[in-house]
């Protein structure tokens, strides 16, 4: 029985082999597209990730990221006594889980809205319109915003002109958490649609016939078949949008802040950048810092996977490629 | 015997031409520098073209700005990426002895200031070069001098200074002095704000000025050792000969509540804190609407100054504008006393050593007092001669300057080895008013302050080296204005922000004070 199934087991094993490369020959056109990805993913993704080891050395520039020495745990443990360090991992947090719950919903509810329009001459220019903003980067929409929004600027001469007096926007913090969820929206809600847009067109149409023919309303058919066909993507992008919670939004944050919210705008990248390239550089205690904050990220995406689980969800490692 | 001969001098022949080769190999120095002008061809003029021919080479100059030149240099350094020859501003002797220990500098040879005499002469004037030196075992950075012979008082302090609208001083009643109090230059601002002289309206703005110079006008002002502006010497020691952190004293809070309350009483602008480059330089001369605005105390400033207003408000520079120096409340100009350097040079650590020897002849060169004048003044003869006393005779049409007629002169020349600050005291194609007025006010400087409010150097300090200095990185412009911009108590806030430095600056404080 054993050799019997050593031999089944060995049979298929070489076999699949042997077909995988006869498979890879047969469609090597084919796997030849996939290189520049792969490749790209080597060099950029997974080379990187050698730099790691930077988190235990105290760097040396001549010696390399190799040659540089050991320093056990030490850049933790300063970490750890940071008190900047701390008051960042706070602010990330406050920032961006107010980003996700405000800003998340919107793409679904912009693909949900292009779904039920019927003028194909309003909606593709519509959705053109609305994607557009992503290809611009946070430099050119900070000093857009920077310029309309300032004391001299659009808003506030508009204001004075109808008689009301000026108030003081880009200086305010508590302004400056709605400015950057509001100029979140209107960069990436357009080009985040495409994606349950796409969701969307995978939809059984029967459902929708078998619901009309039922009595139901357009507003009962997204409530009953549109949003719950398309929640498995919905739970995905926001697991992934959940492991991205310590990272999001530096270029913007960065582009948006000044003196007067300085506070507010602290979050773990502005600290890392400030502490990597504005003051005598220590890789060793910057690439501890990043590694952390990637840990977190992933325990992030983990837990909001369990929960996506939980709550009855595919959750992200159950989805079928 | 003959052929033997003719071998020999055969040979003697060829190594002597293979020499002359590699001596006239033709190098492209990569230079990085802060305040270059993209659209300047930098091998393009007559005066590049000259320097070009003498010593074999030609430029390509790489842009670095204030705001990102210290990242750059940073990063360059450390991916053993250095240019050729790159210019950094703000010395950190902790940052820098550490890339020396690790090699990431070009090191000078051991007899470089008997083979360069001039070029050492002009090191040797800045002190700090020397001193580097000595602790480093050898020259890996090369200082500019600010002054090498036309110092205009005994101690160098900043040129920072306050430049303010005499038309509208005068109308509103305001005396014109050499040098005001933050409190009283508040006061103007506070009857511009009133009787708005110059009929500006709501777009006046008594004071503009951004958060990285607003310290001339208020912290540093009345803190010597607050930090901000271009300084961070901010370690002093008291009154019993303990190191303190300047930005924790009690003057440091004097400033910050007269800056405090510049912004609450409306005096500053709206979102000062969102000017870049010169912006609010530009409300000054440009658009007309600031009463007063800080900016460099030098000639070239105080001639482009002229011609801005000229070109953009149609007024007199001596009927509109006053330069000032700003004191502290108690009536002492404040500021530690500068280190005669302005930058240094570093070299790229593994440049070829031929290539390295030829930028020394051209630092040579611009060293002597005919390199100095070619750079300062053109060429002798077309564009300037030696009068019969010796003075120097321009030959250039009002309002012309060789670094209009050569616009590659700046900066890549302006500022080889000696800043152009030194010459600017005796250039004739500065007016002479400008001229008086920069040496007048660094004699009022020192004449206001004492050996406390301008400190002279502690190289205890300068050339303090740990780990815990290099930790220390903060950018007190910035976070001076954050601090006023806070809601709540002013007081309460600056004590919490001091609180939130001791974990780095106490280590510091400690080494300073076991030494």
């Amino acid at each position: 029985m054993s050799n019997l199934t050593s031999t089944r087991t060995l049979r298929p094993n070489n076999g699949g082999i042997l077909s995988r490369l006869r498979s890879l020959g047969k469609y090597r056109a084919i796997y030849f597209l996939l290189l520049p990805g792969l490749v790209w993913y080597i060099m950029f993704a997974v080379v990187p990730l050698m730099g790691l080891q930077l988190a235990f050395k105290t760097y040396r520039a001549n010696l390399g990221i190799w040659g540089s020495p050991w320093n056990g745990i030490n850049n933790f443990s300063r970490v750890f006594s940071n008190r900047d360090f701390a008051n960042a991992i706070r602010q990330t947090l406050l920032v961006n889980v107010l980003r996700l719950l405000v800003t998340f919903p919107f793409p679904v509810l912009m693909a949900v809205l292009f779904n039920e329009m019927r003028f194909r001459k309003i909606k593709n220019p519509l959705q053109v319109v609305f994607t557009l903003p992503h290809f611009l980067s946070w430099v050119i929409i900070a000093s857009i915003f920077n310029n309309i929004l300032a004391s001299d600027g659009f808003v506030n001469n508009l204001l004075e002109a109808m008689g009301m007096s000026r108030v003081k926007i880009i200086g305010s913090s508590g302004v400056f958490l709605p400015l950057l969820y509001s100029t979140d929206i209107w960069r990436s809600a357009g080009w985040s649609t495409i994606v349950y847009l796409a969701a969307i067109t995978d939809i059984d149409m029967d459902q929708y016939e078998a619901a009309e023919i039922d009595g139901a309303s357009r507003f009962q058919m997204i409530v009953h078949v549109t949003l719950p066909s398309i929640m498995n993507t919905i739970m995905i992008m926001f697991i992934l949008a959940t492991g991205n919670i310590m990272t999001a939004g530096f270029n913007q944050v960065f582009n948006f802040s000044n003196p007067a919210v300085r506070k507010t705008a602290e979050i773990l990248d502005m600290y890392i950048y400030r502490i990597t390239f504005q003051a005598a550089p220590d890789f060793g205690f910057s690439m501890a810092i990043t590694l952390l904050r990637s840990s977190m990220n992933m325990l992030l995406l983990l837990m909001a996977d369990r929960g996506a689980k939980l709550m009855g969800g595919s959750g992200l490692f159950s989805v079928s490629v | 015997m003959k052929k033997i001969l003719a071998v020999l001098l055969t040979l003697c022949m060829l190594l002597a031409s293979v020499g002359a080769v590699a001596e006239s190999v033709h190098y492209t120095y990569q230079q990085a520098t802060t305040s270059v002008n993209e659209s300047v061809d930098y091998n393009g003029d007559a005066l590049s073209k000259f320097f070009e021919d003498k010593f074999n080479f030609d430029w390509d100059i790489i842009s670095l700005t204030n705001e990102n030149a210290e990242e750059n240099v940073r990063i360059w350094i450390n991916a053993m990426n250095l240019p050729d020859v790159t210019i950094n501003n703000t010395y950190r002797n902790g940052e820098m002895m550490n890339y020396i220990e690790q090699g990431l500098l070009y090191r000078f040879p051991d007899d470089w200031k008997e083979r360069w005499p001039n070029a050492a002469k002009a090191f040797e004037l800045t002190s700090l070069g020397d001193a580097v030196a000595e602790q480093a075992g050898g020259t890996y950075i090369f200082p500019r001098a600010i002054f090498a012979s036309n110092y205009p008082a005994e101690k160098i302090v900043s040129h920072m200074s306050v430049y303010l609208r005499k038309d509208w001083a005068e109308a509103v009643g305001f005396p014109i002095k050499d040098a005001y109090k933050t409190s009283e230059l508040l006061e103007f601002a506070r009857l511009l704000k009133e009787k708005d002289p110059g009929n500006v309206g709501s777009r006046l703005i008594p004071i503009a000025v951004q958060p990285l110079w607003a310290p001339y006008l208020f912290t540093l002002a009345n803190s010597t050792y607050s930090g901000g502006a271009d300084t961070d010497l901010t370690f002093y020691k008291d009154d019993e000969g303990k190191y303190q952190w300047g930005p924790a004293s009690e003057d440091t809070l004097t400033g910050l509540k007269l800056y405090r309350q510049a912004y609450e009483e409306g005096l500053l602008a709206p979102e000062f804190y969102t000017y870049t480059n010169t912006e609010a330089n530009e409300d000054f001369y440009i658009a007309g609407i600031a009463g007063m605005t800080i900016m460099q105390g030098m000639a070239s400033f105080m001639q482009l100054t002229d011609s801005y207003v000229t070109e953009n408000l149609g007024l007199n520079y001596d009927d509109a504008v006053h330069v000032a120096a700003v004191l502290g409340e108690d009536g002492k100009y404040h500021g530690p006393e500068l280190i005669n350097y302005s930058g240094y040079i570093m070299f790229n650590p593994n440049m070829e050593q031929a290539k390295f020897e030829r930028y020394m002849d051209l630092m040579d060169y611009a060293a002597t007092e005919e390199g100095q004048m070619t750079i300062r003044m053109g060429f002798r003869g077309e564009d300037w001669d030696y009068g019969e006393n010796g003075e120097i005779i321009s030959h250039y049409a009002p309002g012309e300057s060789a670094r209009s007629k050569y616009p590659s002169i700046y900066p890549v020349y302006h500022r080889l080895v000696i800043m152009s600050d030194d010459f600017t005291l005796i250039n004739p194609n500065y007016a002479q008013k400008y001229r008086d007025r920069v040496a007048q006010l660094y004699i009022t400087k020192n004449e206001y302050g004492d050996d406390k409010s301008i400190a002279p150097v502690d190289w205890n300090v300068m050339l303090h080296s740990s780990e815990a200095m290099n930790r220390i990185s903060v950018a007190y412009g910035e976070e001076y204005a954050t601090i006023i911009l806070q809601d709540g108590d002013l007081e309460q806030n600056w004590k919490d922000w001091v609180a939130s430095y001791d974990y780095l600056i106490n280590p510091v404080l400690e080494e300073l004070n076991a030494k």
